[in-house]
C-alpha cells in the first residue's frame, strides 16, 4: 500500500487533532474536580475559626528546613519573618549550605549564636556538616543554623532532616514569604484525616510588586511587567486548577519545593532527598508514594488551596529559560527513574492517571506542540498551507487556551480574590489575551532546551538571579 | 455573508467543528468574564447589605438583652417581618447570635437561646440539620451546640458516624457541649476512628466548656478503637486523673505500638517513676521508637544511675539509639561530656560529626 504527501499530511493532522483533544478533555476534567475540590473546601471553612483552636499544645511540633546559599542580603529579614509565625511548637533549621558571602556570620552575629556539640545520626548520607550553632539569646532558642558543605539544595534539606528534633518537616525556601498561620493551615491533612497522611502542600503565590513590610504581605498588587503577569496566571492554572484536581483524585505527584510539609519518618524511610536531580521535590513525592504503595500503606497527600506562601517569580526571560529548562529536566529524570509506576495498575491512580499525565502532557507537551511547529512551517516550505485551516485550527487553541486562563482567573475570584482592585482583574484578562501568543511559546522554547540539556547530560540548576523582595539582591544557585 | 455559507456549504465537517468550537470557547470566555464581574458586584451587594444588617441586628440584640423596657414580642416580630426576608438575612441573625453567645455568659446566653427561637431561627437551622447537604448539616450542629439547643436525638445520633468527617466532627461537639454530665458519652456510639483533629476539638472543648462535668477517662480504655483509646491515656494525664495510673500500666505492654507510645508519655506526664525499672526491663525487646520513648523518659524523670542499666544494651543497639543515649548521658552529666563523646565516639568515629571529633 502506498502512502502518498496528501494522506501523510492527512495522517499527521489527525493525529495533533487528537492529542490536542485529549488534552483539551483532560483539562476540562481537571476544571470540574478543582471546581468540586475549591467548593467543598470553602464550605468546610465557612462558619467556624479554626485558628484559635489549632493552637492547641496537642498539634505535632515542626521543624521548618530553610536551605540558604548565598543568602546574605535577605537571611536575616527572612529568618525574623520564620520567627513570628504563628504555631505553638516549632523550631526553625537554616541550613547553610557552603554560602561564598556572609550568610553564615550575618546569621551568628545577629542572632548571637554559638557552636553546639549536638550528637546527631546521619539517616540520610550527605555532605559534611562543618558546625552547628545555636543562639545564646532565649529569644531565638527555636532557631538553628547548621553550616555544611556545598552539596545543592537536595542534600541541604538531607542535613536539616537528620539534624531537627521534630517529626514533622517543613521544607521551604528561605527566600518565601509564609503568611503568618501558614504552618497551622498546612498541618491540617496531617489532622483531618483518617488515613495515615505523608506530606501535604499548599498554593504558591507571587509576589513581585507586592509591598512587603517585616516580612509580610501588606498589600498585595499586581506586577508592572507582562512576565511576572502571565507567570500569575500560569500559577492559578498549575494550583488552582491543577493541583486541586489531582488533591480531589489523590494523584499529586508534586509539592512544590519552596513550601511543603512531610512525615519525617516516611521521608527518611524513603532515602530523602535526590542529591542528582534537578527536581528533587518532585522525585522525593513520587518516591515516597510508591513506597507506600509497595508496602501496602493506606495513605494520602494532602494539599491545602488556601495561599500560605508567596515567592518572587523571574521577571527576566533568561532566568525564566533556566527555570523551566530546570523543571523540564527535572519532570523526565523523575519520570525515568519512577518508570516502573507507568500503566502500572498496582499503583492505581499515580500509575494508570498521574504518570501518564505527566508523561504525555507535562514531558511532550512542548515537544508535541514543537513538532507541530515544525511540520506547519514544513506545510509553509511545500506550499501546502490552506490559510482558511490555519486560521480555524489557530482560533480554536487559541480561543481554547484563553478560555483556560480565563476560567483559572474565575477559580481565583471564587475562592481567594486575592487581587481585590478591579483594575487587576482587567489587566489579567489582558495578560491571558497575549499570553498565548507571547508567553507560552517561550516556555515550550525552554522546555525543548531542558530535553536538549538532558539528553547532553547538564545536571546543574543554572545561575538564578533574583531581584529581591525587599532588598534588590543578586542570589546565585 | 457569503464567506460564511461557503464555508458552512462547503468546509469539511471537522473544520466546521473546529469554527463552532472557537466561538463557543470564545462565548464561555465572555461569560466567564461577565460572571467574574457579577461575582464581584454580587459580593458588595452582599457586603453592604450584611453591614446593614449587623448594625440593626446588635443594636437589635443589645436592648433585648439590656433594656428592661424594651418592648421584645413587638420588636422580635418587626425586625423578623421588616429586615430578616432571605435566607441570607438570617444567617446573618444567626451569626450575630453566635457572636453575642461566644461573649456573653450566665443568664444573657438564655435570653440569647430565646431570641434564637424567638426570631424563628430554630426552625430554619432544623431544617438544615436535615437537609442532605453535607455542609448544612454540619453548620447547623455548630450552631446548636454553639447555642446549646437541644434537638431530637434521633436526629443527631446517626451523624456520629456520618460519612462525612465535618459532620461527625460537629456531631461529636453538639454531644459534648449538651450531654453535661456524660459529656463523652458519645464515644460508646462511635464506629469510625477519631482523627487527631477531632481529638484537639473535644479536649478543646472538656477544657473550656462551661458547667461540663470532666469524665472518668479509663472507662474508654477497652474501647474496641485505638484511637479512642490512645486519646483517653492522653487526656488521663491532661487532666492528672492520678488514680488511673495502675490501670494505664498494662498499656506500656500493648500490642500497638501507638498505644503503647501514648501510654509510656502518660505516665511520664504523671511523673510516675516505678514506671522506669519496668521499661528497662523490656527496653531490648522494644521497637526503635519506643526505645526512643525510654530514652526519653531516663531523661525527664529518670537519673543517671538508670540510664547506665541500659550500657550493656547499647553495644547491640543501632546508632541512632546510641546517640539518643549519648545525649541523655550528657544531660546528666554535662561536665562529662568530653569524655562521653571520646568513650563513644571511638566506636565509629564516622557515623559523628565534626564538632565532635574536635572535642576529643
Amino acid at each position: 500500500m502506498e502512502i502518498n504527501f496528501y494522506q501523510i499530511t492527512e495522517i499527521a493532522s489527525w493525529i495533533f487533532l487528537a492529542y490536542g483533544l485529549i488534552i483539551c478533555t483532560g483539562y476540562v476534567f481537571s476544571a470540574v474536580f478543582s471546581l468540586i475540590e475549591l467548593r467543598d473546601y470553602k464550605r468546610r471553612h465557612n462558619f467556624q475559626d479554626e485558628i484559635a483552636l489549632l493552637q492547641s499544645s496537642n498539634l505535632p511540633m515542626v521543624s521548618i528546613l530553610a536551605p540558604a546559599y548565598n543568602e546574605e542580603a535577605n537571611v536575616i529579614e527572612n529568618v525574623k519573618s520564620l520567627l513570628t509565625l504563628n504555631y505553638p511548637s516549632y523550631e526553625i533549621v537554616i541550613i547553610n549550605d557552603g554560602s561564598k558571602d556572609g550568610t553564615l556570620n550575618r546569621l551568628i552575629e545577629t542572632f548571637d549564636m554559638v557552636p553546639d556539640e549536638l550528637l546527631h545520626y546521619n539517616d540520610i548520607p550527605t555532605k559534611e556538616v562543618r558546625g552547628i550553632y545555636i543562639s545564646k539569646n532565649k529569644a531565638y532558642k527555636s532557631l538553628k543554623v547548621i553550616d555544611k558543605e556545598n552539596g545543592g539544595k537536595a542534600d541541604a534539606l538531607n542535613t536539616g532532616i537528620n539534624i531537627c528534633n521534630h517529626e514533622m518537616i517543613c521544607c521551604i525556601d528561605v527566600d518565601c514569604i509564609l503568611e503568618r498561620d501558614a504552618l497551622l493551615k498546612l498541618i491540617k491533612p496531617f489532622l483531618k484525616n483518617e488515613k495515615k497522611v505523608i506530606a501535604s502542600g499548599g498554593i504558591i503565590r507571587v509576589a513581585n510588586s507586592c509591598i512587603i513590610e517585616d516580612g509580610r504581605i501588606i498589600e498585595v498588587k499586581l506586577p508592572d511587567t507582562f512576565l511576572a503577569r502571565a507567570q500569575i496566571l500560569e500559577y492559578f492554572r498549575a494550583f488552582l486548577m491543577g493541583r486541586m484536581a489531582w488533591s480531589r483524585v489523590d494523584g499529586l505527584l508534586l509539592i512544590s519545593g519552596a513550601f511543603g510539609m512531610f512525615d519525617k519518618k516516611v521521608v527518611i524511610e524513603a532515602g530523602g532527598y535526590n542529591p542528582e536531580t534537578v527536581g528533587e521535590d518532585m522525585e522525593l513525592l513520587v518516591r515516597m508514594r510508591r513506597m507506600m504503595r509497595e508496602k501496602n500503606v493506606e495513605y494520602s497527600v494532602g494539599f491545602v488551596p488556601d495561599p500560605l506562601c508567596w515567592t518572587e517569580v523571574p521577571q527576566q526571560w533568561n532566568i525564566l529559560h533556566r527555570q523551566r529548562n530546570r523543571w523540564t529536566r527535572g519532570t523526565v529524570e523523575t519520570l525515568w527513574e519512577h518508570r516502573k509506576m507507568l500503566f502500572n495498575p498496582k499503583f492505581k491512580v499515580l500509575g494508570l492517571i498521574s504518570t501518564p499525565y505527566w508523561l504525555f502532557f507535562e514531558w511532550l507537551a512542548p515537544i508535541i506542540e514543537f513538532c507541530g511547529l515544525l511540520y506547519f512551517f514544513f506545510l509553509l516550505l511545500f506550499g501546502q498551507v490552506d490559510w482558511i485551516v490555519f486560521a480555524v485550527f489557530f482560533a480554536v487553541v487559541y480561543s481554547f487556551s484563553l478560555l483556560f486562563s480565563i476560567t483559572a482567573l474565575f477559580f481565583e475570584e471564587f475562592s481567594f480574590q486575592q487581587y481585590t482592585k478591579p483594575a487587576y482583574m482587567f489587566q489579567l484578562v489582558r495578560t491571558a489575551l497575549l499570553e498565548p501568543l507571547l508567553y507560552h511559546p517561550f516556555v515550550m522554547w525552554a522546555a525543548i532546551m531542558g530535553n536538549i540539556d538532558l539528553i547532553r547530560g547538564k545536571k546543574t540548576w543554572g545561575k538564578m538571579v533574583r531581584t529581591g523582595l525587599t532588598n534588590p539582591e543578586i542570589k546565585t544557585q | 455573508m457569503n464567506f460564511y455559507h461557503n464555508f458552512f456549504e462547503q468546509a469539511p465537517w471537522i473544520l466546521r467543528l473546529n469554527f463552532i468550537l472557537s466561538l463557543c470557547f470564545l462565548f464561555i470566555t465572555l461569560a466567564m468574564v461577565g460572571f467574574m464581574l457579577y461575582l464581584r458586584l454580587h459580593k458588595n451587594v452582599r457586603a453592604r447589605r450584611k453591614k446593614f444588617l449587623d448594625t440593626i441586628l446588635i443594636e437589635f440584640v443589645n436592648s433585648y438583652l439590656f433594656d428592661e423596657d424594651f418592648d421584645k414580642k413587638a420588636q422580635t416580630e418587626k425586625i423578623n417581618q421588616k429586615h430578616l426576608k432571605t435566607d441570607f438575612d438570617r444567617k446573618m441573625a444567626i451569626k450575630q447570635i453566635l457572636m453575642f453567645n461566644e461573649n456573653l455568659k450566665g443568664e444573657s446566653t438564655l435570653a440569647i437561646k430565646e431570641l434564637f427561637i424567638n426570631l424563628n431561627l430554630y426552625q430554619l437551622v432544623l431544617r438544615d440539620l436535615k437537609n442532605r447537604n453535607w455542609h448544612k448539616k454540619a453548620r447547623a450542629l455548630f450552631v446548636f451546640s454553639q447555642l446549646s439547643v437541644e434537638v431530637p436525638t434521633k436526629i443527631v445520633e446517626p451523624l456520629l458516624n456520618d460519612k462525612k468527617g465535618e459532620v461527625r466532627q460537629q456531631a461529636l461537639l453538639y454531644f459534648l457541649k449538651l450531654s453535661v454530665n456524660n459529656p463523652l458519652g458519645f464515644l460508646d456510639k462511635i464506629k469510625r476512628p477519631l482523627t487527631r483533629w477531632q481529638q484537639i476539638y473535644i479536649e478543646n472543648g472538656l477544657k473550656y466548656a462551661e458547667n461540663i462535668v470532666v469524665p472518668d477517662f479509663s472507662k474508654w480504655l477497652n474501647h474496641n478503637l485505638d484511637s479512642v483509646v490512645s486519646f483517653c491515656i492522653r487526656m488521663i494525664a491532661e487532666f492528672n486523673q492520678f488514680e488511673n495510673i495502675d490501670k494505664l500500666m498494662p498499656f506500656i505492654a500493648h500490642e500497638k505500638e501507638e498505644v503503647k507510645l501514648e501510654a509510656i508519655n502518660s505516665l511520664c506526664r504523671m511523673e510516675d517513676i516505678s514506671l522506669i525499672p519496668i521499661l528497662i526491663s523490656r527496653f531490648d525487646k522494644e521497637s526503635i521508637a519506643v526505645k526512643s520513648e525510654i530514652l526519653k523518659v531516663i531523661k525527664s524523670i529518670g537519673s543517671y544511675e538508670d540510664l547506665k542499666i541500659l550500657s550493656n544494651s547499647m553495644n547491640k543497639e543501632k546508632w541512632n539509639i546510641k546517640i539518643e543515649y549519648h545525649r541523655v548521658a550528657c544531660h546528666f552529666k554535662p561536665e562529662l561530656k568530653h569524655k562521653i563523646f571520646s568513650k563513644k565516639v571511638g566506636l565509629d568515629k564516622s557515623s559523628f560529626t565534626p564538632p565532635l571529633l574536635q572535642s576529643l
